[in-house]
């Protein structure tokens, strides 16, 4: 099967033809801008190959400023300016997820869920639990085995009004830690409110 | 009883010598016959199974690229073979995940022969792409291979992750259409609070 795309030789992009349009193609679309970031990112790598995964091809700088912004989001939060602080979260993981794609992702994957957690725990204090519920998702399914992160979904939830969800995650929480206090604090609540909603 | 042993002798000796030979001839023809339209039927029914995946679109534009005339850049080409490889990679996890799954249903019973097969054949033919990705790497760089493979697979899970935390606001608006919330940005609430403080 033949694309109907074409490459720029100035820019080094491969984009779609101009007599097509996107929304036919739109995986072929998502390929192409995910070929050209790749590409890009090669370009600004400099070397014949991309290098081999590691600590030493890991850029610091990047982590250093990822390091920064969270700083700054941390002070927001103990100043109580929950809403800058979610901002600022999601300023430093953007820049988290901004690296090249061929670095290291079992080092990527620590700064992400960092700058996650504080997004997400910014969103709870400022009220906005539906971002701090896709926060609290997105970490339970990159690390589903730290019980604090069903506690955020589960707060979320129960917070949303879904309080069989938030039991559920409460649940699965103690799966991983049956002696979490805060956990078993929040299913016994729940419990209690499940059972008064039910009339009981 | 003389009469009788004359006659068996007799029709012994009406049978020909060909008749064994005929005889071979026809079972090996029946034979070969057998098989060869046997053998063109499983190749038909192959070709008409549907594949397990869908369309391989990192490896037809890395192949459009490749044979386009004039010649992208290298580094594009490179970048387009590591998106062919992370792609390689994304399957062969997914079949490997669901291998054991496959044949604990298949053996109860639970799925049909053709998904099976259909299994079975995606496993054979990631087995070949990810070999011809090797070769493939070894042509643009010597000894490019061993590193090629790692860079392909954190190629797949850093994609994978961008693409679950760029989806948040897709996934927030699913959620408050399905469970009915009323979404309100941040900043209407910090404007909302100023006019209550206001009034």
């Amino acid at each position: 099967m033949t694309y109907p795309i074409s490459y720029d030789s100035t820019t080094k992009k491969v984009t779609l033809d101009d007599d097509v349009s996107a929304s036919q193609y739109k995986d072929l679309q998502v390929e192409l801008s995910q070929l050209n970031t790749l590409t890009s990112e090669l370009v600004s790598n400099g070397g014949d190959v991309p290098p081999a995964p590691s600590k030493e091809s890991y850029n610091k700088s990047l982590s250093a400023m990822t390091k920064k912004m969270h700083e700054a989001a941390v002070s927001s939060m103990k100043t109580q300016k929950f809403a800058d602080a979610a901002k600022q979260f999601g300023l430093a993981l953007e820049m988290a997820s901004r690296r090249a794609k061929f670095e290291s992702f079992q080092l990527t994957i620590p700064e992400v869920a960092v700058c996650l957690n504080g997004r997400c725990d910014a969103n709870l204090m400022a009220g906005n639990f539906l971002d701090a519920y896709n926060d609290a998702e997105i970490l339970t399914n990159i690390m589903p085995n730290v019980p604090d992160h069903f506690l955020r979904k589960g707060v979320a939830a129960r917070n949303l009004g879904r309080l069989v969800d938030a039991k559920a995650e409460f649940e699965r929480g103690l799966c991983f830690n049956e002696s979490h206090p805060k956990l078993q604090a929040e299913l016994q609540n729940i419990v209690v409110k499940i059972a008064e909603e039910n009339g009981e | 009883m003389a009469e009788e042993s004359f006659i068996k002798e007799e029709a012994a000796a009406k049978i020909s010598v060909y008749t064994p030979i005929i005889y071979v001839v026809v079972m090996i023809t029946a034979l070969v016959v057998f098989s060869v339209v046997y053998r063109r039927r499983n190749v038909k029914h192959l070709q008409e199974m549907k594949p397990f995946f869908p369309e391989n679109i990192p490896r037809e534009i890395y192949f459009q690229l490749k044979y386009q005339e004039p010649k992208p850049n290298d580094k594009v080409l490179k970048a387009a073979l590591i998106r062919r490889g992370s792609e390689a990679i994304r399957r062969m996890m997914k079949l490997r995940e669901n291998q054991q799954h496959v044949k604990l249903l298949y053996e109860r019973g639970s799925i049909g022969d053709e998904l099976f097969l259909r299994h079975q054949f995606a496993s054979k033919i990631q087995e070949l792409e990810l070999q011809e990705l090797g070769l493939e790497a070894e042509s643009y760089k010597q000894g490019w291979a061993p590193t090629f493979f790692a860079v392909c697979q954190e190629v797949t899970f850093n994609e994978a992750l961008r693409r679950r935390v760029k989806a948040v606001d897709e996934r927030k608006q699913v959620l408050s259409a399905e469970w009915g919330l009323v979404v309100e940005s941040a900043e209407k609430k910090v404007e909302k609070k100023v006019t209550e403080a206001a009034t």
